[in-house]
Protein backbone atom coordinates (compact mmCIF):
# COMPACT_ATOMS: atom_id res chain seq x y z
CA UNK A 1 0.00 0.00 0.00
CA UNK A 2 2.81 2.67 0.79
CA UNK A 3 4.47 1.63 -2.48
CA UNK A 4 1.60 3.43 -4.42
CA UNK A 5 2.92 6.61 -2.50
CA UNK A 6 4.47 7.60 -5.91
CA UNK A 7 1.80 10.20 -6.89
CA UNK A 8 3.02 12.12 -4.40
CA UNK A 9 6.35 14.46 -5.01
CA UNK A 10 6.87 15.33 -1.42
CA UNK A 11 7.31 11.24 -0.93
CA UNK A 12 9.37 11.46 -3.60
CA UNK A 13 11.60 14.18 -2.95
CA UNK A 14 12.50 12.22 0.70
CA UNK A 15 13.39 8.74 -1.14
CA UNK A 16 16.00 10.63 -2.74
CA UNK A 17 17.93 11.76 0.65
CA UNK A 18 21.30 13.69 0.65
CA UNK A 19 24.06 11.62 1.26
CA UNK A 20 26.05 14.29 3.60
CA UNK A 21 29.47 11.68 3.24
CA UNK A 22 30.12 11.67 6.92
CA UNK A 23 31.73 8.61 8.28
CA UNK A 24 28.73 7.95 10.82
CA UNK A 25 26.32 8.79 8.28
CA UNK A 26 23.41 6.09 8.27
CA UNK A 27 21.46 7.89 5.14
CA UNK A 28 19.15 5.40 3.25
CA UNK A 29 20.42 4.87 -0.98
CA UNK A 30 18.35 7.46 -2.80
CA UNK A 31 14.94 5.44 -3.98
CA UNK A 32 15.62 5.11 -7.94
CA UNK A 33 12.67 3.21 -8.80
CA UNK A 34 10.44 5.48 -6.60
CA UNK A 35 11.43 8.43 -8.50
CA UNK A 36 10.78 7.15 -11.75
CA UNK A 37 7.91 5.73 -10.93
CA UNK A 38 6.64 9.64 -9.93
CA UNK A 39 7.85 10.50 -13.89
CA UNK A 40 6.06 7.73 -14.89
CA UNK A 41 2.74 7.99 -13.18
CA UNK A 42 2.40 11.92 -14.07
CA UNK A 43 3.59 12.08 -17.76
CA UNK A 44 1.01 9.71 -18.13
CA UNK A 45 -1.87 11.36 -16.02
CA UNK A 46 -0.86 14.52 -17.88
CA UNK A 47 -0.81 13.36 -21.45
CA UNK A 48 -4.42 11.71 -20.26
CA UNK A 49 -5.65 14.80 -19.06
CA UNK A 50 -4.46 16.42 -22.45
CA UNK A 51 -5.50 13.75 -24.83
CA UNK A 52 -9.29 13.75 -22.74
CA UNK A 53 -9.38 17.79 -23.20
CA UNK A 54 -8.81 17.70 -26.56
CA UNK A 55 -11.49 14.94 -27.72
CA UNK A 56 -13.91 16.91 -25.87
CA UNK A 57 -13.42 19.96 -28.04
CA UNK A 58 -13.55 17.70 -31.02
CA UNK A 59 -16.04 15.50 -30.40
CA UNK A 60 -18.81 17.38 -27.97
CA UNK A 61 -18.08 21.27 -28.20
CA UNK A 62 -16.62 21.68 -32.11
CA UNK A 63 -19.05 23.32 -34.47
CA UNK A 64 -16.93 22.97 -37.65
CA UNK A 65 -18.66 20.39 -40.03
CA UNK B 1 9.99 46.50 -2.53
CA UNK B 2 8.57 44.44 -5.13
CA UNK B 3 9.39 43.05 -9.01
CA UNK B 4 9.82 45.76 -11.68
CA UNK B 5 9.74 43.83 -15.34
CA UNK B 6 10.84 45.92 -18.14
CA UNK B 7 8.89 43.97 -20.74
CA UNK B 8 10.89 45.25 -23.79
CA UNK B 9 13.85 43.92 -22.26
CA UNK B 10 15.77 40.42 -22.45
CA UNK B 11 15.10 38.12 -20.78
CA UNK B 12 11.65 40.07 -19.54
CA UNK B 13 10.27 39.87 -22.67
CA UNK B 14 10.76 36.26 -22.90
CA UNK B 15 8.13 36.11 -19.94
CA UNK B 16 6.16 38.85 -19.94
CA UNK B 17 6.42 40.45 -23.52
CA UNK B 18 4.77 43.85 -23.73
CA UNK B 19 1.36 45.05 -26.08
CA UNK B 20 1.24 44.30 -29.33
CA UNK B 21 1.25 47.26 -31.38
CA UNK B 22 1.55 45.49 -34.81
CA UNK B 23 0.31 42.86 -36.88
CA UNK B 24 0.38 39.13 -36.01
CA UNK B 25 2.36 36.81 -38.22
CA UNK B 26 1.07 34.62 -40.64
CA UNK B 27 0.08 31.22 -39.44
CA UNK B 28 0.42 32.24 -35.79
CA UNK B 29 -1.52 31.22 -32.83
CA UNK B 30 -3.52 34.26 -31.79
CA UNK B 31 -4.72 32.88 -28.59
CA UNK B 32 -1.14 32.33 -27.33
CA UNK B 33 -0.38 35.89 -28.19
CA UNK B 34 -3.29 37.00 -26.77
CA UNK B 35 -2.55 34.98 -23.93
CA UNK B 36 0.85 35.27 -23.36
CA UNK B 37 0.36 39.23 -23.80
CA UNK B 38 -2.28 39.65 -21.03
CA UNK B 39 -1.75 41.26 -18.13
CA UNK B 40 -0.60 38.68 -16.06
CA UNK B 41 0.14 40.39 -12.24
CA UNK B 42 -3.86 41.60 -12.43
CA UNK B 43 -5.10 37.76 -11.83
CA UNK B 44 -5.63 36.32 -8.57
CA UNK B 45 -6.83 37.64 -5.64
CA UNK B 46 -5.25 39.39 -2.89
CA UNK B 47 -4.61 36.63 -0.90
CA UNK B 48 -2.80 34.96 -3.42
CA UNK B 49 -0.73 37.87 -3.36
CA UNK B 50 -0.06 37.70 -0.24
CA UNK B 51 0.60 34.41 -0.18
CA UNK B 52 3.29 34.78 -2.70
CA UNK B 53 4.75 37.67 -0.77
CA UNK B 54 4.74 35.55 2.79
CA UNK B 55 6.28 31.94 0.99
CA UNK B 56 9.00 34.25 -1.07
CA UNK B 57 9.95 35.90 2.78
CA UNK B 58 9.63 32.84 4.60
CA UNK B 59 12.02 30.62 2.29
CA UNK B 60 14.87 33.05 3.41
CA UNK B 61 15.37 31.46 6.52
CA UNK B 62 14.02 28.52 5.47
CA UNK B 63 16.46 28.40 3.24
CA UNK B 64 19.20 29.09 5.38
CA UNK B 65 18.23 26.13 8.05
CA UNK B 66 17.86 24.01 5.17
CA UNK B 67 20.30 24.16 2.60
CA UNK B 68 23.09 25.08 4.31
CA UNK B 69 23.96 24.00 7.27
CA UNK B 70 22.35 20.63 7.35
CA UNK B 71 22.20 19.89 3.72
CA UNK B 72 20.73 16.02 4.61
CA UNK B 73 17.32 18.52 5.22
CA UNK B 74 17.30 19.11 1.56
CA UNK B 75 13.87 17.53 1.16
CA UNK B 76 11.99 19.33 3.24
CA UNK B 77 13.29 22.48 1.55
CA UNK B 78 11.81 20.59 -1.72
CA UNK B 79 8.39 19.94 -0.02
CA UNK B 80 8.10 23.81 0.92
CA UNK B 81 8.99 24.46 -2.72
CA UNK B 82 6.01 21.70 -3.89
CA UNK B 83 3.60 22.97 -1.00
CA UNK B 84 3.73 27.02 -2.88
CA UNK B 85 3.38 25.63 -6.44
CA UNK B 86 0.24 23.59 -4.54
CA UNK B 87 -0.97 26.75 -3.50
CA UNK B 88 0.31 29.02 -7.00
CA UNK B 89 0.00 26.77 -9.68
CA UNK B 90 -3.75 25.88 -9.98
CA UNK B 91 -4.55 30.13 -9.88
CA UNK B 92 -3.20 30.88 -13.16
CA UNK B 93 -4.79 28.16 -15.29
CA UNK B 94 -8.20 27.36 -13.32
CA UNK B 95 -9.97 29.83 -15.21
CA UNK B 96 -8.39 30.11 -18.25
CA UNK B 97 -11.50 28.54 -20.42
CA UNK B 98 -14.41 29.02 -17.87
CA UNK B 99 -13.44 32.70 -18.13
CA UNK B 100 -14.07 32.46 -21.69
CA UNK B 101 -17.59 30.83 -20.78
CA UNK B 102 -18.72 33.95 -18.37
CA UNK B 103 -17.30 36.20 -20.67
CA UNK B 104 -19.44 34.02 -23.35
CA UNK B 105 -16.33 34.30 -25.83
CA UNK B 106 -15.98 30.81 -25.68
CA UNK B 107 -17.90 29.62 -28.56
CA UNK B 108 -16.57 32.46 -30.68
CA UNK B 109 -13.33 30.72 -30.04
CA UNK B 110 -14.60 27.46 -30.61
CA UNK B 111 -16.02 28.83 -34.48
CA UNK B 112 -12.80 29.47 -35.49
CA UNK B 113 -10.16 26.96 -37.67
CA UNK B 114 -7.98 27.04 -34.70
CA UNK B 115 -7.36 23.54 -33.53
CA UNK B 116 -8.35 22.07 -30.04
CA UNK B 117 -4.71 21.55 -29.69
CA UNK B 118 -3.54 25.16 -30.08
CA UNK B 119 -6.12 26.55 -27.95
CA UNK B 120 -5.25 24.17 -25.35
CA UNK B 121 -1.42 24.54 -25.41
CA UNK B 122 -1.82 28.15 -25.45
CA UNK B 123 -3.91 27.97 -22.27
CA UNK B 124 -1.37 25.79 -20.76
CA UNK B 125 1.74 27.44 -21.67
CA UNK B 126 0.24 30.57 -20.82
CA UNK B 127 -0.82 29.47 -17.13
CA UNK B 128 2.39 27.34 -16.56
CA UNK B 129 4.95 30.25 -17.17
CA UNK B 130 3.39 32.27 -14.31
CA UNK B 131 3.28 29.58 -11.72
CA UNK B 132 6.62 27.88 -12.83
CA UNK B 133 8.16 31.19 -12.88
CA UNK B 134 7.38 31.73 -9.46
CA UNK B 135 7.74 28.56 -8.22
CA UNK B 136 11.73 28.64 -9.63
CA UNK B 137 12.27 31.48 -8.11
CA UNK B 138 12.11 29.56 -4.65
CA UNK B 139 14.16 26.80 -6.43
CA UNK B 140 17.34 29.37 -7.14
CA UNK B 141 18.98 29.16 -3.69
CA UNK B 142 18.89 25.07 -4.13
CA UNK B 143 21.41 25.70 -7.38
CA UNK B 144 23.22 28.36 -5.11
CA UNK B 145 23.72 25.54 -2.65
CA UNK B 146 25.15 23.48 -5.02
CA UNK B 147 28.22 25.77 -5.78
CA UNK B 148 28.89 26.47 -2.26
CA UNK B 149 27.79 23.16 -0.44
CA UNK B 150 30.19 20.21 -1.12
CA UNK B 151 28.18 18.10 0.05
CA UNK B 152 26.40 18.77 -2.63
CA UNK B 153 28.76 18.23 -5.20
CA UNK B 154 28.43 13.95 -4.67
CA UNK B 155 24.77 14.37 -4.93
CA UNK B 156 24.10 16.60 -7.97
CA UNK B 157 21.80 13.70 -9.46
CA UNK B 158 19.82 14.07 -6.72
CA UNK B 159 19.74 17.58 -6.90
CA UNK B 160 18.84 17.06 -10.37
CA UNK B 161 16.06 14.74 -9.28
CA UNK B 162 14.59 17.57 -6.72
CA UNK B 163 14.64 19.79 -9.90
CA UNK B 164 12.38 17.49 -11.90
CA UNK B 165 9.97 16.63 -9.44
CA UNK B 166 9.50 20.21 -8.66
CA UNK B 167 9.19 20.83 -12.54
CA UNK B 168 6.50 17.88 -13.22
CA UNK B 169 4.24 19.22 -9.75
CA UNK B 170 4.25 22.61 -11.97
CA UNK B 171 3.16 20.88 -14.82
CA UNK B 172 0.32 18.77 -13.22
CA UNK B 173 -1.06 21.45 -10.77
CA UNK B 174 -1.53 23.37 -14.49
CA UNK B 175 -2.90 20.36 -16.19
CA UNK B 176 -4.96 19.51 -13.81
CA UNK B 177 -6.19 23.12 -13.22
CA UNK B 178 -6.65 23.09 -16.87
CA UNK B 179 -8.35 20.01 -16.85
CA UNK B 180 -11.11 21.38 -14.25
CA UNK B 181 -11.35 24.52 -16.35
CA UNK B 182 -12.86 22.95 -19.34
CA UNK B 183 -15.09 20.66 -17.39
CA UNK B 184 -16.76 23.44 -15.21
CA UNK B 185 -19.05 26.44 -16.21
CA UNK B 186 -17.63 28.43 -13.12
CA UNK B 187 -13.63 29.47 -12.18
CA UNK B 188 -14.75 29.06 -8.50
CA UNK B 189 -16.00 25.47 -8.89
CA UNK B 190 -12.50 24.47 -11.35
CA UNK B 191 -10.43 25.99 -8.65
CA UNK B 192 -12.29 24.44 -5.76
CA UNK B 193 -11.81 21.31 -7.35
CA UNK B 194 -8.22 21.46 -8.61
CA UNK B 195 -7.19 22.31 -4.99
CA UNK B 196 -9.28 19.33 -4.24
CA UNK B 197 -7.95 16.69 -6.69
CA UNK B 198 -4.15 17.89 -5.92
CA UNK B 199 -4.14 17.58 -2.75
CA UNK B 200 -5.89 13.98 -2.08
CA UNK B 201 -3.00 13.53 -5.56
CA UNK B 202 0.02 14.70 -3.14
CA UNK B 203 -1.19 14.04 0.23
CA UNK B 204 -3.03 11.53 0.43
CA UNK B 205 -0.19 8.77 0.25
CA UNK B 206 1.71 10.52 2.89
CA UNK B 207 -1.49 10.10 5.02
CA UNK B 208 -1.57 6.66 3.87
CA UNK B 209 2.19 5.95 5.01
CA UNK B 210 1.79 7.82 7.90
CA UNK B 211 -0.94 5.84 9.54
CA UNK B 212 0.75 2.31 8.16
CA UNK B 213 3.86 3.60 9.79
CA UNK B 214 1.86 3.90 13.07
CA UNK B 215 -0.04 1.04 13.29
CA UNK B 216 1.94 -1.45 10.88
CA UNK B 217 5.70 -0.08 12.17
CA UNK B 218 7.15 -3.13 11.01
CA UNK B 219 5.91 -3.05 7.12
CA UNK B 220 7.48 0.21 6.32
CA UNK B 221 10.80 1.24 6.42
CA UNK B 222 11.18 4.53 7.91
CA UNK B 223 12.44 7.52 5.92
CA UNK B 224 11.96 10.40 7.39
Amino acid sequence: MTRAGFTSPFAAAFNLPIDPMMAKSNTAPPNWWFFGSYLLWYTALDGALLTTMAWLFNVRWRMER
Amino acid sequence: MGLVIQRDKYPDRLFAPASRNDLLADGANPVFDKEMRSEIFSQGTLMLRVVIQVSMFLALPLMGILLYPWPELAPWYIAYVILFNMLVGPVFSAGSVTSERERETLDLLLTTTLSPGQILSAKLISGLRVSSVLTMFLLWPLLLAVVMVNTYWSNLLTVLAYVAIVGMACLTTATVALFCSVMFRKTSSSLMTTYLLIVVLFTAPLAVTYFAGTFFPDTLPRRW
